[in-house]
């Protein structure tokens, strides 16, 4: 019986996964993570505003394609989530402003290049080569839900207060459902094997990406002697 | 006179160029046998070049699907060795460490 699309792209994220759980790995577990935490809900923030954006223009393009019978799902799929995930962004603004950081300096902080890198490639290859290439970037992110139990570990551990894992509790408790949808919707498209491989190469890239963000929010603060928000000021605008 | 100096000489000229030739005829030859050494050696699979690169671990082999591996395009071998080539030795902890709180969107 010939594998799923979803288990061959899973066989080959498995192949990547390394980069990211060292990087995981290195950023959960470092001992001033409460210093780091703040400016990783701002890149959050970034990216998940992004991430509304880029799928949007995803969706378009695939409208853009009549008789493309990959797009005619992708653009479908792509309404549905966009909703799942509109307010998404709002909520963490919520959380982010329970830790003293406005509104106002979230929406003016810098987005640090791993940022851009993540989601400026997903353009490239959603309007360039094909729209359902998101699917390597969303099966990545939504793949590796936070886990309710971590977070409070995490939140323990920090002496942050609860209110700023908010989001990041919503989202443990809601991509496990998102991912098993995203799996089954890519297993009914009839790719190509070039399509095949573009979603694997930007999935790929999103493990890398993301990985970076984490080693670039752990360089940026272990660069700085200055105070954690000084230390961030790339990171906060 | 100088017209016929000139016409005898033209002759002269052209063993320069027989022996360009013999030279080109040498290098191609030389080409060929490389390439038909390049082609005898052994192919390697997709699981050993990754294996070789570190991308798979040793003794961790079984936990992947070998028949999507060795279906890899080549620009998905090279990315996945570029990526492990940012990693130094891994850490054994990160291995199947449950802390994912990465970037949900």
């Amino acid at each position: 019986m010939p594998l799923s699309n979803s288990d061959v792209l899973w066989s080959k994220i498995r192949l990547a996964e390394a980069r990211l759980s060292e990087a995981t790995h290195a950023f959960w577990r470092h001992p001033d993570l409460a210093d780091m935490l703040p400016a990783f809900l701002v890149q959050l923030h970034r990216v998940m505003k992004g991430g509304i954006d880029l799928m949007r223009h995803a969706r378009e393009k695939a409208y853009l394609m009549p008789s493309d019978t990959v797009a005619a799902i992708v653009g479908p799929y792509l309404d549905e989530h966009i909703i799942e995930e509109q307010d998404h962004d709002a909520w963490l603004l919520d959380d982010i402003s329970t830790l003293g950081i406005s509104a106002e300096e979230v929406e003016q902080a810098t987005p640090l290049s791993s940022v851009v890198s993540l989601l400026g490639s997903q353009y490239f290859w959603a309007l360039n080569i094909h729209p359902v290439t998101v699917f390597g970037y969303l099966i990545v992110l939504e793949g590796k839900p936070p886990v309710s139990a971590e977070l409070k570990e995490i939140q323990r551990r920090t002496g942050l207060p609860a209110t700023a894992f908010r989001c990041l509790h919503e989202h443990a408790d809601n991509d496990p459902h998102h991912i098993a949808d995203l799996n089954r919707t890519l297993d009914r498209m009839p790719l190509t094997a070039e399509q095949e491989k573009y979603v694997a190469l930007s999935a790929f890239h999103t493990i890398d990406a993301v990985a970076s963000i984490l080693e670039e929010l752990m360089s940026l603060y272990s660069a700085s002697s200055q105070s954690a928000l000084e230390a961030f000021a790339p990171a906060y605008g | 006179m100088s017209a016929k100096k000139a016409a005898k000489k033209a002759p002269a000229k052209k063993a320069p160029a027989k022996k360009a030739v013999k030279k080109a005829v040498k290098k191609a030859v030389k080409k060929v046998a490389k390439k038909t050494t390049k082609k005898a050696a052994p192919k390697q699979s997709n699981v050993e070049k990754l294996t070789a690169a570190g991308v798979i671990r040793e003794g961790k082999a079984e936990k992947h699907n070998h028949a999507v591996i060795n279906k890899l395009s080549t620009t998905e071998v090279k990315t996945l060795i570029k990526l492990r080539s940012k990693l130094g030795a891994l850490n054994a902890a990160a291995d199947d460490d449950g802390l994912s709180p990465n970037f949900p969107v």
